[in-house]
């Protein structure tokens, strides 16, 4: 008998869900089989540890805060875009500080003799920025 | 605006007060959240543990419920309906926290210190609080898919039908998941610290 069945048979047991045919043949079994019977009997005590529990609550006045929400814009899709770039920004942000590092660095060695600091980093031709018309 | 609980929601069917709800009185559904509140808390708790997550999960579901009661349909009870709910809530959580857990965590980690570190340690167990505490943390080291059969069998009393129909699993399924639950729970909880 596979372990789902002998499962199957102890939880309708727990249910008091046997025939008492069933009855007959599980309690036998318990007798011939005593790792069977051990199983049982800690499956009864795991039940009743969960009995014992007592009931389940959230914070007082849930449902007050309940209905206020309902009445409140629905968050749920501005909150989880939030979360999706927070997830995927590190995956962009260091990559791309990486690349740009490491362009700069390339450009600023192969700058010409009298570019400036920014025109070296950011690979301009050296002799000033043209800035536009006029300048 | 607090919502009184008032006699005539409580002497209100569950058909009553949803046609209420859809009818558009939001007090009537007042009634159906401080009713089904507990099994509501009951699952997400079970699921998440105790704090802001299972009451972020529990308004979500109790929207969720809100939002669907329109189509609902009698066939099923409202306790069963608003379990699935709860549960179905609850796993989405779970599987979001596996997500960023996935890509900002090592998962040794999440799985082996983090999870049985919130087992106190066994010693007599006085109130149904620390029982709560105990099966919370005992719940929260199985994987969700036994942990949710856990939930509803052993926290709820769901008979197997009822499991399987509420996560949509076959009878099977449900036994041999509620075997492997058992066995670890069993390793975790002690009968003797809970006379």
């Amino acid at each position: 008998m596979n372990d789902g069945r002998n499962q199957e048979l102890i939880e309708r047991h727990l249910d008091g869900a046997l025939t008492a045919e069933e009855k007959q043949a599980f309690e036998a079994k318990r007798q011939r089989d005593p790792a069977f019977d051990q199983r049982v009997r800690s499956d009864e005590a795991l039940a009743k540890i969960f009995e014992a529990t007592g009931d389940f609550r959230f914070e007082s006045d849930f449902a007050t805060r309940v209905i206020s929400r309902l009445d409140a814009p629905d968050r749920s899709t501005l909150d989880e875009l939030m979360a999706m770039l927070w997830q995927y920004f590190p995956r962009v942000a260091a990559p791309a500080s990486l690349l740009t590092a490491a362009i700069m660095t390339s450009n600023y060695r192969s700058a010409a003799d009298g570019a400036s600091i920014i025109e070296a980093l950011l690979g301009l031709p050296g002799g000033g920025l043209v800035l536009g018309v006029g300048m | 605006m607090r919502f009184e609980y008032s006699a005539t929601e409580e002497r209100a069917t569950d058909a009553e007060l949803i046609a209420a709800v859809v009818g558009g009185n939001k007090a009537a559904f007042a009634g159906i959240v401080r009713r089904y509140e507990e099994v509501v808390a009951r699952t997400v708790i079970g699921m998440l543990g105790a704090g802001d997550a299972a009451e972020e999960a529990g308004q979500v579901a109790m929207i969720k419920i809100y939002n669907g009661l329109g189509d609902f349909r009698a066939d099923a009870s409202l306790k069963t309906y608003v379990t699935r709910i709860a549960m179905n809530t609850a796993l989405d959580e779970l599987r979001r926290r596996k997500r960023f857990l996935a890509r900002f965590v090592s998962p040794s980690r999440e799985r082996e210190s983090d999870v049985f570190e919130q087992i106190p340690a066994h010693g007599d167990v006085a109130s149904a609080h620390e029982r709560q505490q105990l099966v919370a943390a005992a719940l929260a080291a199985l994987k969700p898919e036994f942990r949710s059969v856990a939930v509803l069998r052993l926290l709820h009393g769901y008979d197997s039908g009822e499991v399987a129909s509420i996560l949509g699993i076959s009878d099977g399924t449900v036994f041999s998941r509620l075997s492997r639950a058992r066995s670890q729970l069993k390793m975790l909880l002690r009968s003797e610290d809970f006379k």
